[in-house]
């Protein structure tokens, strides 16, 4: 099988690394800000596959797993206090 | 300097002389510290202190007159010594002082005892004896100073006493006012002592008293030959204040206010003696006008005062003008050159001035029991309630009447043989001076006959006649209608009591007869208290006139012993029987104008009023107003710029100085308002921001290598 070029696996990662890091700043949902570090956590990956081999993109999508379930469960604790998961509603840490 | 002559080497009398000055001032000093807390309020130590004074004095007069030579007694020591300036102190005890020591102590003695019984009850009975015993002090250094400008001290002394006991019962504002009076007259005499004795000083360089009597014109330091006169003059009005004579003579009525024993015990014997005591001392240094105008003055005086004592009512009145007569009689025996005269009529006239008035406290007290167990509304002093007292008060009586004989002047008594001798002194001074001068004794003895009605009326209208007590008079002169006349009894039981008060007045009657000064009843020429004084004169002995040789001379006195004899008690008899007679006197409705001219004293005091008291009055409120209003505004205005300054401070202070540094604050808070804005508390904007600055970074190392 021939090799994929390098520059396809960089410019596919910056690719997701941009639209994850689009999601995170523009979405009023924090799941859909969990989803676009998902995204950026997944570019990242795919960059370490690119240079690194498969064996510590496993470790990360592991890793990314264990992230996700606890992020998951403050989402889920943020919910109960603030009744709300838009992030743009919770400034309690405004001045 | 003359020599001091001790007749004891051991200078026993120093100690003497020491303890004579010393008591009375020792008693003085413990009295106003102790007083208060002693048992009985310290009567009996003002008492004693004042005979063991007495006592001295006594020793002391037997032990220098029983030698035949002239002694003095001298005592001097350094006081103030000052470069080229040389001042002595101490006594100088010739006959004159040892005379008037005795007099004073003795009198003051008879005051003591009657105080006791007089002062009884009175809330300041402590204070009553301080001031006692200090005037005493202050008199005997009159007395005995050897050196003037220690005479000047004693007597302000004697005048500060003076003024403390008038206002004594310092609740009555006429009190305080009359003792204001006195004090005021008395100082405007000092200011004439003052230069007096600075003139005597620039004259002849000392102020020691046989020295200053030594001094001849053109000796010493030297000096124009009018401070003579200046001195003899100031020395003059010194004494006119302090001796009440014209034109300085109306604090003495005033100072009746004050207790009657000290009106008998100052203003009668002792105190307004010191003037005449100082002319008597520093005659020498006299020049012969300044001594004419002292008989003038003095005889003017005397009339003047006998006229005002004619109409008085109040019996403290008639004998505080019968006193200033008195003293113009022996102002008028300085002046003509007989001092001995003076001084003689001044031991005589302290006895029976004193006697008198102790004789009216007495009559005062009684009437003031009688108001209280009647419950009347009367004035005690006024003699209008009075009358018919003669037989309630026997023994006041007898000793009343034996002391109006001497004041009068009636043969066989004291004041006969003192005022003879004055009259026939003025008389041989006057005959030599010639013309309009014989005037002079010629008023002095119709004023003798004046002082015989007024005493006599005085005499009726307390002793004889019916009781006029309980009748409240209604104006000058009125007594009542004789229709209301209702007189209330006698109370029982107000008995004349009181051997401390009786005891003295029987003494000093003693003392009123003729006996004890001479032993010719007639003529004192050879009164050893006359001799004594004679004797001690710097100048040649005294020439008396003798009733033998000189016809002149034999008619004068002849005459004069008419008068005495004769029209004295003719006039005795006709006031007597104008004011004795049958009970009320109703006087007329209005007080002629002559009696109203003579009741106001001549209107002297308003005419000083009008003159004096108003501008000076007027002055104060001026001097008030300026006070209160332009310096105190003054101040006020000056407070006010310190305040608006303050307040000018304060908003500089409030605006700027504060007003910077809220400014600077403000930018501080603005720079951190600025800076917290980045704290948004949006987790996405952090974020997008940490990715901003990650690839400024990112570019900045991509550009810089």
């Amino acid at each position: 099988m021939e090799l994929i070029p390098l520059e396809h696996y960089l410019i596919i990662s910056a690719l997701l690394f941009c639209i994850g890091l689009y999601a995170v700043f523009s979405r009023r949902n924090a799941i859909l800000v969990l989803i676009g570090v998902e995204f950026m956590l997944n570019a990242a990956i795919l960059n370490l596959v690119a240079f690194g081999g498969h064996l510590f993109a496993v470790f990360a999508i592991v890793l990314a797993a264990a992230t996700v379930a606890v992020a998951l469960a403050i989402i889920m604790n943020v919910y109960s206090h603030y009744k709300t998961i838009d992030p743009e509603k919770i400034k309690d840490l405004k001045y | 300097m003359t020599l001091s002559i001790d007749t004891f080497p051991d200078h026993s009398l120093t100690v003497l002389v020491w303890i004579v000055l010393g008591s009375p001032f020792l008693a003085f000093v413990l009295q106003s510290f102790l007083g208060e807390k002693l048992p009985r309020k310290g009567d009996w130590l003002s008492l004693s202190c004042n005979a063991v004074s007495f006592a001295a004095a006594l020793l002391l007069s037997l032990n220098v007159f029983s030698g035949s030579a002239e002694q003095v007694l001298r005592y001097s020591f350094t006081w103030v010594q000052a470069g080229s300036l040389h001042i002595q102190a101490g006594y100088y005890l010739d006959s004159l002082s040892l005379i008037m020591l005795v007099l004073v102590t003795f009198i003051a003695l008879l005051v003591h005892l009657y105080s006791i019984g007089y002062m009884k009850g009175d809330p300041r009975y402590h204070r009553y004896w301080a001031y006692l015993s200090l005037f005493l002090a202050a008199m005997l250094g009159v007395v005995a100073s050897g050196n003037l400008l220690v005479t000047y001290m004693c007597w302000e002394l004697v005048g500060l006493a003076s003024y403390l006991m008038i206002g004594f019962w310092l609740e009555r504002d006429k009190a305080v006012q009359a003792g204001k009076k006195a004090f005021i007259i008395n100082r405007i005499g000092d200011l004439g002592f003052l230069t007096g004795l600075m003139a005597l000083f620039s004259l002849t360089g000392t102020f020691d008293i046989p020295a200053l009597n030594q001094y001849m014109p053109g000796e010493g330091t030297g000096g124009p030959g009018w401070l003579v006169y200046l001195a003899a003059g100031g020395l003059a009005l010194g004494a006119f204040a302090k001796s009440a004579q014209f034109p300085l003579h109306t604090w003495l009525p005033d100072a009746m206010e004050g207790p009657t024993s000290i009106s008998a015990l100052i203003h009668a014997a002792t105190m307004v003696a010191a003037g005449v005591f100082l002319l008597a001392r520093l005659h020498p240094l006299f020049p012969e006008e300044v001594l004419s105008v002292i008989a003038v003055l003095g005889t003017l005086t005397a009339f003047l005062a006998a006229s005002v004592a004619l109409v008085q009512y109040d019996i403290k009145k008639v004998l505080a003008w019968s006193t200033i007569s008195q003293l113009g009689y022996m102002m008028l025996g300085i002046g003509t050159g007989s001092y001995q005269g003076a001084i003689f009529h001044l031991v005589t006239h302290a006895f029976f001035k004193c006697l008198l008035f102790l004789a009216a406290g007495f009559i005062i007290h009684q009437m003031h029991e009688l108001k209280h167990r009647r419950g009347l509304d009367i004035d005690e002093q006024d003699m209008r309630h009075m009358g018919g007292l003669r037989k309630h008060l026997p023994l006041t009586f007898t000793v009343y009447t034996l002391g109006a004989a001497a004041l009068v002047g009636l043969p066989f008594f004291s004041g006969f043989l003192s005022k003879e001798m004055i009259l026939l002194e003025a008389f041989h001074w006057s005959t030599a001076k010639g013309g309009a001068w014989n005037l002079v004794p010629v008023a002095a003895t119709f004023t003798a006959l004046l002082t015989a009605w007024y005493i006599g009326r005085q005499w009726s209208l307390v002793f004889w006649g019916k009781p006029r007590t309980g009748q409240p008079a209604a104006g000058p002169g009125r007594v009542n209608d004789p229709g209301e006349f209702d007189p209330l009894a006698w109370p029982e039981g107000l008995k004349e009591t009181g051997w401390s008060m009786k005891l003295p007045m029987i003494l000093l009657a003693l003392f009123t007869v003729f006996a004890w000064f001479s032993l010719n009843p007639f003529h004192a020429e050879d009164a050893p208290l006359v001799r004594a004084l004679t004797v001690t004169a710097a100048e040649p002995a005294l020439e008396l006139p003798d009733p033998a040789p000189g016809g002149a001379a034999r008619w004068i006195g002849g005459s004069l012993l008419v008068v005495s004899g004769l029209l004295v008690p003719l006039v005795l008899a006709g006031s007597c029987r104008k004011y004795a007679g049958p009970a009320p006197f109703t006087p007329p409705a209005r007080q002629h104008p002559v009696a109203k001219f003579l009741y106001e004293g001549w209107y002297i005091d308003k005419i000083y009023n009008r003159i004096f008291t108003r501008p000076v009055m007027k002055l104060a409120e001026a001097a008030r107003f300026s006070d209160r209003k332009i310096i105190d505004g003054l101040i006020h205005t000056l407070a006010g710029f310190g305040v608006g300054l303050s307040k000018f401070i304060a908003w500089t202070d409030k605006y700027l100085v504060d007003g910077f540094f809220r400014w600077m604050a403000a930018r501080v808070r603005s720079a951190g308002d600025f800076f917290r804005g980045f704290q948004t508390g949006s987790v996405q904007q952090y974020f997008a921001l940490a990715m901003l600055g990650l690839i400024l970074l990112f570019l900045v190392t991509l550009f810089m290598i």
